[in-house]
């Protein structure tokens, strides 16, 4: 899962470089598709893809449970004949049926291939990767640095809400709960802005002058450039699918 | 012998009605072993700071590596010379694992890769960190974080090295390696720390603040 990091970092196999690669192929194959079956077929791809390298059915399905009680929301609104009040009993559309179908695989597609593949790298390798893909600097800089203080920030306000709950604090409705959250809040923000300025003193104190060096540098094989084609392959072969 | 900082008569405000270090003045040669000493908010850490010319001062005058400091640009060597340890080691680990963060200042330093990779393994073998060259500090014990940017400082092969509580939240095995790795170095030291039984093991003399002013 981003953010969580595990023993296999950087023996991550196959090289992140290739996976994002694979995962934006497939993303923008994935919007171009019409068909259920397509679809379904590339989704049933990305599921042994993400299954192939590691990721968990546990995360997958959790995360496919909160998209999916999403969509049932979006289902009378796209699916049915006309949306109103004075419509009831709404009659499904069996056309429109067909399109929420699509929308509905497409969007679980998408979020197989993207939890299973990139999801199974923690956020400092996702980071480090784009960094070698030439994605601007400070964009994966600020993925590193998310990935390293977040959790930090995580702790400082599970301090602050423990002091508070210590001296007999406790949600409720009311001002005084917005009061309250908002001083914690505010304090966390005030505690991160300081963490910050002794970060770039930190920065400066070894030298930093705006340059960013990496140490590590993933090593892109041969069996890399095969696993990027054989998706820009699988990818082709979905698509005539869809065209047929 | 080599006077590495020399100030005079420093003088030093976080704001108007803030005076913090008032008319200090003091050296710190090579091979010196200062321990600084002095209560909470006596100004330990601002004139730690101060060294490396994270705080400029108002008055008085700051000499480092043979020349007047005083602006950002001036105080930019310094900071490659004399390693400053902060007193939250979270600051100071900002990269992905413990070995980019040890490798961050070397490859500033404009040291080849291949330079840099064998400081980073020779730093953390010295301080018995070596299993967890590609661990995230957020999987660090306390102690382990705090050797670990003392890794990410002295990889720099630093003259000096300022310490601001070094000792804090550390476990008795982290500071015999601490103590360890203190005596063997050749850096100059100035430590800032509450811990007498650890400063009476490193230092040979004593700066006493007391209000922003040198007691003794």
């Amino acid at each position: 899962m981003i953010g969580q990091p595990d023993q296999t970092r950087f023996r991550f196999k196959p090289d992140p470089r290739a996976l994002i690669l694979g995962v934006g192929l497939w993303t923008i194959l994935f919007v171009l598709m019409q068909t259920p079956r397509a679809l379904a077929l590339a989704g049933g791809l990305a599921l042994i893809l993400a299954k192939a390298v590691g990721a968990s059915w546990r995360t997958l399905i959790r995360r496919m449970a909160a998209l999916n009680a999403l969509l049932i929301f979006l289902l009378p609104l796209m699916a049915v004949e006309s949306f109103a009040l004075s419509a009831w009993p709404w009659r499904l559309a069996p056309d429109r049926l067909i399109l929420f179908a699509a929308v509905a695989l497409r969007a679980n597609a998408i979020l197989i291939l993207a939890q299973g593949l990139v999801g199974a790298m923690d956020m400092a390798t996702l980071g480090h990767a784009l960094v070698h893909l030439r994605c601007p600097p400070k964009l994966a800089h600020l993925i590193v640095f998310s990935a390293r203080y977040l959790d930090l920030l995580r702790h400082e306000w599970n301090r602050l809400y423990r002091a508070a709950r210590m001296r007999g604090f406790r949600m409720s409705i009311g001002l005084r709960t917005w009061r309250v959250l908002g001083a914690l809040v505010g304090g966390l923000l005030l505690r991160s802005l300081d963490r910050a300025e002794r970060v770039l003193y930190a920065m400066k104190c070894r030298g930093y002058q705006g340059r960013f060096f990496m140490l590590h540098h993933f090593r892109y094989t041969a069996a890399d450039a095969v696993f990027v084609l054989t998706l820009a392959l699988a990818g082709g072969i979905v698509i005539w699918l869809d065209r047929m | 012998m080599e006077t590495l900082f020399a100030l005079t008569n420093v003088d030093f405000a976080y704001g108007p009605d803030r005076p913090t270090l008032s008319g200090i003045s003091m050296t710190l040669d090579a091979n010196d072993r200062v321990a600084l000493t002095g209560n909470n908010g006596s100004g330990k850490t601002t004139l730690l700071h101060a060294l490396v010319g994270l705080n400029k001062p108002q008055q008085g005058e700051i000499h480092a590596f043979g020349r007047q400091r005083r602006t950002e640009k001036d105080f930019y060597e310094v900071r490659l010379r004399a390693g400053l340890l902060f007193e939250d080691s979270d600051d100071q680990l900002f990269c992905a694992t413990v070995a980019e963060d040890v490798a961050f200042g070397p490859f500033n330093l404009g040291w080849p890769r291949e330079r840099v990779a064998a400081a980073v393994d020779s730093t953390l073998a010295r301080l018995g960190l070596s299993h967890s060259r590609d661990l995230s500090a957020a999987e660090l014990s306390h102690g382990e974080k705090r050797m670990a940017a003392l890794a990410t400082l002295l990889a720099m092969n630093p003259a000096a090295l300022l310490l601001d509580e070094p000792t804090n939240g550390m476990d008795q095995a982290h500071i015999d390696v601490l103590i360890q790795t203190l005596q063997d170095t050749e850096a100059a030291l100035l430590i800032a720390s509450h811990d007498h039984a650890f400063l009476k093991r490193i230092a040979r003399r004593s700066l006493r603040l007391e209000n922003g002013r040198i007691a003794s």
